[in-house]
């Protein structure tokens, strides 16, 4: 079966957790936060732009006050499904609202070794994380999951894309790049691996997370590199990320409408820019432990506000790609398994396309590529419940209820037979006796998945073109020589 | 309403569209369709009695009771709707009512205890040491006749 048909859940099931007037409402107090405040966009491109398109500029002070006609005028020109494109085109993802996928987190910072070590992160730690990625079935994203920091500053997201690609065929999501100029080495360096500007576009080989910032700002980086990359057809998701009570209103409603405006006042200016471009209704809205002013990914008013996103971007009718699955638990376990379970069932019965990510400990900062195997197991769990349940003639078997009557034979019936694989199957959890569990060593589910990783990175790696890796390595040394004279 | 009872309050709750109500009138349908035209075993002369009374099809030999739907229906007619589950005390009253939720603990497996990991058991057993709530000796004494009693029967 193709990647992309094992991520289809089709009309999925959903939560009703926003009535269709409660999104409206929502809609409505962004477009008046957009017009009456307005965002400051530090970059005077942008200002442009949108002074040239209606908008009331104050140069000084750099906010933009866009009026709600704008921003509908610009919403009206958003694609609503594309394809990411990945290296090997059997892992092309389609965003059309029936599929949902799962990349791998960003950017953490350290990393955990097998043995329980946390170290400083470096390359080889992306490179690792993307061949594990791409053993496992159910994800389909690689990402920057930690920062490469044994590379140099100026290179680092180079060599950060360069790590996921040469150890994964799978597309990927580009987290820390911020200066207009690493965009233009990153395009170049996708170029070479689609083929081609025009093949670039077609199959856009990576997607880019644009960081707001919250309260109502939008980066020079950020929107510079918007543009740029909108207009090389990458997909560009905007990712607020406000706290509750702290960035944000602490109602949830509130900071909903923060993280919105974030999002629709960068996509007005991509659209305006170049109408059509690729963008996606990203974020990672939190909250905070008031005791303690900890970062609370998956608190439950964390994952309620994040669902909110969902529902938004079905409004709008783009793409959700939000984050999940980033637990605040320090080590791989019941915590981490209990957060992102949890986590990742609401963003998908929520909306999300795709969601950001896996394989992060301690509140996205510690890799642990264990996790990413447990998460594997999770996301399969969800896909089947997200396809819910068919009722039909056939389903509800009547007939074969009443052939049977007081018989417990169906497992040697045909119809048993031809839907049994439609049962969703265990690849990590114990489904046995207790007693064969215990006379196979009596693991843990983390000491299991500990030796699938191993295993993974035993095993030969996705091979890579001897003459794109040169040509990659020629794109990072003219990109640090750039950077030496600027 | 009981303070135990309103910490468990979510309200009306947001509904996961697993079944629309089409396809709940579905499998409804089909379920008075299998209890009219196979029916069910029961395996008591008693629950026998009282469903032929009402009009269900009883083959006493096979112990199959085919129930029409009409029987089903007026059955379900004085189902109540709500009621409330005592507790030992009555600050542990739990009203069902479809807008509070309750968590119980498992059961029924007869050997063996779960395997719980380290921490889980160092907070159960911190809760089983220190908030055991005292249970008044008439009412040991009473429970202990009856087991008695039940056990006497039984042998």
């Amino acid at each position: 079966m193709a990647h992309v048909d094992t991520c289809y859940v089709g009309k999925r099931v959903k939560l009703e957790l926003l009535s269709k007037d409660d999104v409206r409402q929502i809609h409505e107090a962004t477009l008046d936060v957009i017009e009456s405040v307005g965002v400051k966009f530090h970059s005077q491109k942008a200002l442009d732009i949108l002074a040239a398109n209606g908008a009331t500029v104050d140069r000084e002070t750099t906010v933009a006050k866009i009026p709600a006609t704008v921003v509908e005028k610009a919403v009206s020109t958003v694609p609503h499904e594309f394809t990411l494109g990945a290296r090997n085109p059997e892992y092309d993802l389609p965003l059309d609202g029936e599929h949902v996928y799962i990349s791998s987190d960003g950017c953490g910072v350290f990393a955990r070794e097998l043995d329980g070590t946390v170290r400083a992160s470096r390359k080889a730690d992306l490179e690792n994380c993307a061949r594990v990625v791409q053993a496992l079935d159910n994800l389909s994203v690689t990402s920057a999951v930690v920062s490469a920091q044994d590379c140099p500053p100026e290179t680092r997201v180079l060599h950060e894309f360069d790590a996921c690609v040469r150890g994964s065929e799978k597309h990927n999501i580009v987290v820390s790049i911020k200066e207009d100029w690493e965009a233009r080495s990153l395009i170049r360096m996708a170029e070479a691996l689609a083929g081609g500007k025009e093949e670039l576009k077609r199959r856009p080989l990576f997607t880019a997370i644009i960081c707001t910032v919250s309260p109502l700002h939008q980066e020079r980086y950020g929107m510079d590199l918007a543009l740029t990359l909108a207009e090389a057809g990458i997909p560009v998701s905007f990712y607020p990320m406000p706290i509750l009570g702290a960035t944000g209103p602490v109602t949830i409603a509130g900071s909903a409408v923060v993280t919105n405006a974030e999002f629709l006042s960068g996509a007005t200016l991509v659209q305006l820019a170049h109408p059509g471009a690729k963008v996606i209704h990203g974020g990672g809205p939190t909250a905070m432990y008031m005791s303690s002013g900890a970062y609370a990914s998956n608190s439950p008013e964390a994952m309620l506000l994040r669902s909110c996103q969902g529902h938004m971007a079905d409004f709008y009718g783009v793409p959700a790609w939000y984050g999940a699955g980033a637990t605040t638990a320090k080590e791989p376990g019941i915590q981490s398994a209990y957060e992102n379970t949890l986590a990742m069932f609401m963003a998908y019965a929520n909306g999300a396309d795709v969601t950001f990510g896996t394989g992060l400990l301690d509140g996205s900062r510690i890799l642990c590529l264990e996790n990413i195997v447990v998460d594997d197991e999770i996301i399969g769990m969800v896909r089947r419940i997200l396809r819910g349940i068919e009722v039909s003639a056939e389903t509800l078997a009547v007939d074969l209820i009443k052939k049977m009557g007081f018989n417990g034979d169906y497992l040697f019936d045909d119809h048993t037979r031809v839907h049994v694989r439609e049962l969703w199957q265990a690849k990590l959890g114990e489904t046995g006796s207790y007693d064969a569990w215990k006379s196979a060593g009596g693991k843990s589910t983390t000491e299991k998945a500990q030796e699938q990783v191993a295993a993974i990175l035993a095993a030969e790696p996705a091979s890579f073109p001897a003459d794109l890796g040169a040509e990659f390595d020629d794109i990072i040394a003219a990109a640090a020589q750039e950077a030496a004279a600027r | 309403m009981t303070a135990h009872a309103e910490d468990r309050f979510v309200g009306p709750r947001r509904p996961l569209q697993l079944l629309p109500a089409d396809d709940v009138e579905r499998i409804h349908e089909a379920s008075l369709d299998v209890l009219a035209d196979v029916g069910v075993m029961f395996h008591s002369q008693p629950a026998l009695d009282v469903l032929e009374a009402h009009g269900a099809t009883v083959d006493r030999e096979t112990t199959v009771a085919r129930i029409p739907a009409a029987a089903v229906d007026e059955a379900l007619r004085t189902l109540p709707a709500h009621f409330t589950l005592g507790g030992r005390t009555p600050e542990f009253d739990l009203p069902l009512d479809g807008e509070y939720v309750y968590l119980a603990c498992d059961g029924w497996q007869a050997a063996g205890s779960p395997r719980l990991e380290d921490k889980a058991r160092a907070v159960a057993d911190g809760i089983l040491a220190t908030s055991v709530p005292e249970f008044p000796v008439e009412l040991e004494r009473a429970f202990t006749a009856i087991i008695a009693a039940a056990e006497s029967s039984r042998f």
